[in-house]
């Protein structure tokens, strides 16, 4: 449906329907209705939610006073324009304008509602935060009617004569402008996420920068406190919710189902509608920065989330995390069912690759934690909204309450943002090192340990908010006790190098890179376990410092890793090599630059969050502001390199890492549907040093899996033997 | 869906568009419908769980005293009521098992019978939800932002009633469906159908742990 709106728009315009007189008054009162009314309900949120107008993330930026509400107006100028000049073609389609034009009309249908209840029981019908959480529900809704997501499953709904699974009319892109539309296929997709969650990282970046900005020299240069705890914020949610969190959700997207030798998700549509849930949460938190910045930090404790006078922004905050966790949900089902239901012939659960095994784990933390931080929000929104005393002691609540049930989540979560990671090294370090991976069920076990490990943990994010001493000792205990998966990990890749044929491609570098990166992000954890150590260092830059190693040095490197790795499958063209390199050595410097240093500012005494530092820092705080500076030029050699070798690259091969996993023996990119047939697999994933390796066999065009010469020779196909 | 038999058109696979997936296999034993529902309900008790977690920890070492709560929750809202709602529900689970036999056995007058009166008791039990509160908000005065106890009651309370809330509508899609004569009736059911009638029991099964920790404990 997305495909032909979108494809036939432009030919349109020059077929000539109507005099162009006509279209183009259309296309300008269109615009200038879209600038205007959103410009306008800017004006009006910022006033009801008592910020100051002149307040917005872009002039915080200090880029320019004005261009923010600029910025808003264009949001509803061009959609407006691409209205009035195409009609109905666009507003009845399925498209990113109807999306948007969409998302308006449910908000404002969801507005009048709100109004019109609180009239009939006699309140006050104006009232700011329960209109923005029921209009942001109808946004959604509209949005996602308006991109094409829901149109199957409304027919359903209405007791239509619907084939939901033999639907495949939204399968595929067939030219660039399909990857800005809603799609079934999870190649399409995956390449959607990936390239949207480069995009968040950018911007999460960005902020950074005004931190490390700020930060480079002590006294105030050029924000105030409010607006520095804005950056860190806005730094912290955007990096972990849009970047970490949905990468690996991403690649996962594009890599899992090939893996396993599925045509697609289980739940294709359900996919589609994740996606662009997490767009929903996006453009949530986008609102939340332009009617001024939500600043209680990523955890957004209570009571402080609770408070009234930032009440607009971190109620828009509550509700992004609320799609975001919709979002992390629905992607983990999916990939349960797929990896549960999906997997080809003769793929037992021990010859699954290790990032299935990986992904596996991930989803089942997801579908247990996420609810826990929706939870937490959901009672923040509660307070907000409801006035509800969930938090309040002196009526009973207990601010505490929401740390517990907020790291309940969010411990597990950073095993969520940590363990496909460690599922994309084990699989790229056996591909480069020519080796079978070493002890490859233990490293399946250690990451089903970690995961479980993972729950129980929660409280060591907390031992100075007050808990009785023998619970500290316990989460002391079961912490470092997680060391010893993670150190059987790092052992059986280390392993895995010994007497391997180490190709230094841009992949292996970067796992390299990881596996230095990770080992001291994981002694600095160990450290941080201990009590009496964390009691010193707590909320300090060596808190920070730790947990970059992990989440920098560890999830990104293997986020990049991953990338690189699969670069050639996803695009069909092989990336630079050159300047694959240079990103490497340079982020890997710089990041250690920036990074490092902070363990000892952070044991001397640089506090956390704050937006100054005393004189005697000031050195060492400028050489990582320099750092950070070096860091994101590096990063746009990245961009240059996955654009353009996009553009211009060889052409890749099948196989160009003469690997065994199935997803390396159908063509770059792979067929429509992946397969020509159902694959059949016969032996572990990694046969390196095999005389005959073979994982898996695969049709070609046209042919059964079946007639692949290794089957009809040897009939079922007996499994070969391997040497270590 | 289960394990589909690989079947062979040659015509099939030498089609040129490729327009249309390979042949779909199954490597679990059970549809992936209800697979899918099944995690979805993990997920679900993980969303009940955290505010059962809130819960407690307010009661174990929140600053108002319980007992003091306890006492004023059970003269505004006798318990009778609460469990003459409780029996409602949970006969709607045996009614729903009926729509499902008749499903079973092809008769389609008791499937949408059945079905009928799952949804008639799912809404009356909304309905004396919807009256407990406004009993409490109108003349007890215990409203949401009364103290934490309150609060905690609404929302687990009110958490569960959404949830009843969409049961009621995905059964209602099953009846229009039924009605409409969408389903090939004698045979185990799709599906579609048989996630809903789980996803309704799941609604009773969490409704006795909500009346064990917030009306009897």
């Amino acid at each position: 449906m997305s495909t032909t709106t979108t494809s036939t728009a432009p030919a349109a315009r020059g077929a000539g329907h109507g005099t162009p007189g006509p279209r183009y008054v259309g296309g300008l009162i269109g615009f200038l209705i879209g600038y205007a009314v959103s410009h306008l309900l800017l004006r009006l949120f910022q006033g009801w939610g008592g910020v100051d107008p002149s307040y917005t993330v872009v002039e915080a930026a200090g880029i320019g006073a004005g261009l923010g509400p600029i910025i808003v107006g264009l949001m509803g100028g061009v959609p407006g324009l691409v209205a009035g000049l195409f009609g109905r073609r666009v507003i009845l389609g399925s498209n990113i304008f109807a999306a948007w034009l969409w998302a308006v009309v449910g908000f404002l249908i969801t507005t009048l509602i709100v109004i019109g209840v609180r009239l009939a029981f006699g309140m006050d019908p104006i009232s700011l935060l329960p209109i923005v959480t029921f209009g942001s529900l109808g946004a959604y809704l509209g949005m996602t009617i308006g991109i094409g997501a829901l149109g199957p499953w409304l027919r359903f709904l209405a007791g239509g004569d619907v084939d939901l699974a033999g639907d495949h009319s939204q399968h595929g892109a067939k030219s660039w402008k399909d990857y800005f539309g809603f799609n079934t296929d999870h190649k399409v997709i995956g390449i959607q996420y990936i390239v949207f969650n480069f995009m968040a990282m950018a911007i999460g970046g960005m902020y950074a920068l005004f931190m490390r900005a700020e930060l480079a020299q002590s006294g105030m240069q050029f924000m105030d406190g409010s607006t520095y705890n804005g950056a860190f914020t806005v730094h912290g949610s955007v990096m972990l919710f849009f970047w970490i969190i949905p990468i690996f959700a991403g690649i996962g997207n594009y890599v899992i189902p090939l893996m396993v030798g599925a045509a697609d998700m289980a739940f294709p549509r359900l996919n589609g509608l994740s996606f662009w849930t997490l767009v929903a949460a996006f453009l949530t938190s986008v609102a939340a920065i332009l009617v001024g910045m939500y600043e209680a930090g990523w955890t957004a404790y209570a009571p402080l989330s609770t408070q009234s006078e930032i009440g607009l922004q971190q109620l828009l905050f509550a509700l992004t995390v609320q799609f975001v966790g919709a979002s992390s949900i629905m992607t983990a089902v999916n990939f349960i069912v797929t990896i549960v239901g999906m997997r080809a012939p003769g793929m037992t659960m021990w010859r699954m690759p290790l990032f299935v095994w990986a992904n596996l784990t991930t989803s089942f933390l997801v579908v247990l934690g996420t609810p826990f931080i929706g939870g937490a929000q959901l009672m923040v929104l509660t307070d907000l909204t409801m006035n509800t005393q969930f938090f309040n002691p002196i009526l009973g609540g207990d601010p505490l309450a929401y740390q517990h049930v907020f790291w309940f989540y969010s411990h597990p979560a950073v095993y969520i943002m940590m363990l496909p990671g460690f599922g994309i090294v084990s699989d790229v370090i056996t591909t480069h090192a020519r080796k079978t991976i070493f002890g490859y069920k233990a490293l399946a076990i250690s990451t089903v340990a970690i995961g479980f490990l993972g729950f129980a943990v929660w409280a060591h994010h907390m031992f100075t908010s007050g808990m009785p001493d023998w619970f500290r000792v316990v989460m002391m205990f079961l912490t470092m006790l997680i060391a010893v998966p993670t150190g059987v990990k790092v052992l059986s890749w280390t392993a895995t190098l010994w007497q391997g044929r180490i190709h230094m491609r841009t992949p292996m570098l970067f796992v390299l890179g990881f596996l230095f990166m990770f080992t001291v992000g994981g002694v600095t954890g160990i450290m941080l376990a201990a009590v009496p150590f964390t009691i010193h260092v707590h909320d300090s830059y060596f808190v920070v410092a730790h947990f970059h190693y992990v989440l920098f040095g560890g999830s990104t490197m293997t986020a990049f890793a991953g990338i690189y790795h699969w670069y050639p499958k996803i695009t069909g063209r092989m990336y630079d090599e050159r300047l694959g390199k240079m990103h490497f050595w340079g982020l890997f410097i710089t990041q250690n630059l920036v990074f490092f240093p902070m363990h000892w500012t952070g044991v001397q005494g640089m506090v956390r969050r704050y937006a100054d530092h005393p004189e005697r820092f000031d050195t060492i705080n400028m050489v990582m502001s320099i750092g950070a500076i070096v860091m994101a030029a590096v990063t746009l050699i990245f961009f240059y390199n996955m654009v353009n070798s996009w553009r211009r690259g060889p052409k890749a091969t099948g196989n160009p890492w003469n690997s065994h996993t199935l997803e390396w023996q159908v063509s770059s990119p792979p067929p429509l549907f992946n397969f020509y047939d159902v694959p059949r697999v016969l032996d572990e994933p990694y046969p390196f040093g095999a005389a005959e390796p073979v994982h898996g066999v695969v049709a070609e065009k046209g042919k059964r899996t079946a007639d692949h010469p290794i089957l009809a020779g040897s009939g079922a196909g007996t499994s070969q033997e391997q040497q270590g | 869906m289960t394990a589909t038999p690989v079947t062979h058109d040659p015509a099939d696979v030498h089609h040129d568009d490729h327009d249309h997936p390979p042949p779909s296999h199954s490597s679990s034993r059970h549809p992936w419908g209800i697979i899918g529902i099944y995690t979805f309900i993990i997920s679900e008790i993980a969303l009940f769980g955290s505010f059962f977690m809130a819960y407690f920890i307010i009661r174990v070492i929140g600053a108002v005293d319980y007992a003091e709560w306890q006492e004023a929750f059970a003269q505004a809202i006798p318990l009778e009521i609460a469990l003459i709602n409780t029996a409602i529900l949970l006969s709607s689970s045996i009614w729903i098992w009926f729509a499902e036999r008749g499903f079973k056995q092809g008769n389609k007058r008791a499937l949408v019978f059945w079905l009928s009166m799952t949804i008639l008791f799912g809404s009356v039990f909304l309905g004396i939800q919807i009256y407990e509160y406004a009993e409490l908000v109108t003349h007890k005065d215990i409203g949401p932002s009364s103290n934490a106890f309150s609060s905690v009651f609404f929302m687990i309370t009110g958490l569960h009633g959404s949830h009843v809330l969409v049961g009621l509508i995905l059964l209602g899609m099953l009846l229009v469906r039924a009605v409409k004569g969408r389903y090939e009736l004698g045979t185990h059911p799709p599906q579609g159908f048989m996630a809903s009638v789980i996803y309704w029991h799941f609604v009773d099964v969490v409704w006795i742990v909500v009346l064990t920790t917030l009306y009897l404990l």
